[in-house]
């Protein structure tokens, strides 16, 4: 049996990018500091892993049968935008621009690892505008090949529903250099221009 | 004074063909590359994972590069410096088979070779079935060469010339059935002696020894009747599991596609 401390510090390594030493000064601090502070955080941490699930319509994390997007009137749910992961939904957030609403794949078919459409959320996303029509899909998984490979299998299942699949522009960041970008980003430039003066 | 040498680090450059990424930390990637002067490396990208200035989409998979890295021999991961896209395949991305057949191919190599064995003759075989991925005429049963001529050129050849038993040489008017634990076929007189036979048409034994043979680039001219591809797929399949003890999970998601 591990003693307390070396017990936290092997639960903290296992963190994403805790490692032993950056472990053991958190447990450290975590025992000196305030017991209040630290109880919060046990608290927390519990509080999440008990209440939070997945939003039923959209996959995304929820503390009700619905997150707080989908049960939000305001929203267009007339739109909705595909995203690989909660993460990347939290990214359009933040943008303050997108009032649509969204559908979280959790992950992108990767054959290597075994990932394929079963093991994602497109059978419900085909099912759920089967049931509630939308004017348009947004597709923004990433612009990797299994992220577009992922956009065009969602596209191909949705062919048939006749509904408008749209996928997000890829190309030059802003700020680069066209002379440093490399030719699939110059190609998807190039593929994903716009009129400027319609 | 004697001191201890400081270990040698090399900076070496050679074409590969990115097999897969994985993430590594917070910021690097692990990126495994079948390279045509090495073999099959695996290196550290460093700030792979935060950034694409340094590495741009050329660590995506079927990509093939000019890789330049550097080996601090016997000591961990080669760490990869830079890379050079000399041919990107980004089409395979627009078909989701595509993508599903091709990595199966990856997979195969990333499994089948052993780190750091030079097997320029693989490097060729894998850059030009992935460049026949993009291609309209690519099919899947292609992949039934790809699998026999890189278990092949491993030293997982199955035998398809003689009788694995008797050695008696194939014979078309006899009837062959394939034994995965022999790794070949057995003859009408041998089947008695050996257990969990599959069957193997002579059509089929005879366009796998075809393939065998053949240049490369002309592997994708052969045509199999949809019989003979599948029972060439599950005497393959079935071949390679009793080698690598599993099926490849690429393979399972190709099921999910059919
Ligand atoms: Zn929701
Ligand atoms: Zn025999």
């Amino acid at each position: 049996m591990l003693d307390p401390i070396q017990r936290l510090i092997a639960s903290l390594a296992t963190l994403p990018g805790i490692g032993e030493k950056s472990a053991t000064r958190l447990a450290l601090y975590l025992i000196n500091c305030p017991r209040e502070k630290a109880l919060e955080l046990s608290h927390a941490i519990a509080d999440a892993r008990e209440k939070i699930r997945l939003c039923a319509r959209c996959f995304n994390y929820a503390e009700q049968e619905l997150c707080q997007i989908c049960a939000n009137p305001s929203r267009d749910g007339s739109v909705v935008c595909v995203v690989e992961t909660p993460g990347d939904l939290l990214s359009i957030e933040r943008t303050g621009w997108f009032r649509g609403t969204y559908h979280v794949l959790h992950g992108c078919i990767m054959p290597f690892d075994g990932i394929g459409p079963e093991q994602l959320h497109i059978a419900e996303l085909c099912e759920r505008i089967k049931k509630n029509p939308v004017a348009e899909v947004i597709i923004a998984t990433n612009p990797t090949t299994h992220g577009n490979a992922t956009a065009a299998y969602i596209a191909d299942q949705l062919k048939e529903s006749g509904i408008r699949v749209t996928r997000i522009a890829q190309g030059i960041a802003p700020g680069s250099d066209i002379g440093y970008a490399d030719q699939i980003t110059l190609k998807n430039a190039l593929e994903g221009r716009r009129d400027m003066n319609r | 004074m004697s001191s201890v040498p400081t270990v040698l680090m090399r900076h070496l450059c050679s074409q590969a063909v990115v097999l897969r990424t994985f993430d590594f930390g917070e910021s690097d990637k692990i990126v495994s590359l079948f390279t045509e002067e090495f073999g099959r490396l695996r290196l550290i990208a460093k700030g792979a994972k935060r950034s694409r200035k340094r590495f741009g989409s050329g660590l995506e998979p079927f990509t093939h590069i000019e890789a330049f890295f550097a080996d601090r021999e016997y000591r961990g991961l080669a760490r990869l410096e830079r890379c050079h896209i000399i041919a990107a395949f980004p089409q395979i991305a627009d078909d989701v088979r595509r993508v599903v057949c091709g990595t199966y191919m990856l997979e195969l190599v990333d499994t089948l070779t052993p780190e750091r064995e030079r097997h320029p003759e693989v490097f060729l075989l894998l850059l030009f079935f992935v460049s026949l991925l993009i291609h309209e005429a690519f099919r899947e049963e292609m992949l039934r060469f790809f699998e026999l001529r890189l278990f092949a050129m491993l030293g997982y050849q199955p035998q398809l010339m003689r009788c694995v038993i008797c050695r008696a040489a194939f014979q078309v008017q006899h009837h062959y059935k394939f034994s995965v634990k022999r790794g070949g076929i057995v003859c009408p007189a041998c089947q008695d002696r050996v257990a969990e036979l599959l069957p193997l048409s002579n059509g089929t034994i005879r366009l796998f020894q075809q393939a065998m043979r053949m240049d490369i680039p002309k592997l994708p001219r052969l045509v199999f009747s949809p019989a003979e591809h599948e029972e060439g797929r599950l005497m393959l399949t079935k071949f390679l599991e009793y080698h690598i003890g599993r099926l490849p999970r690429s393979l399972m998601v190709m099921e999910q596609l059919a």
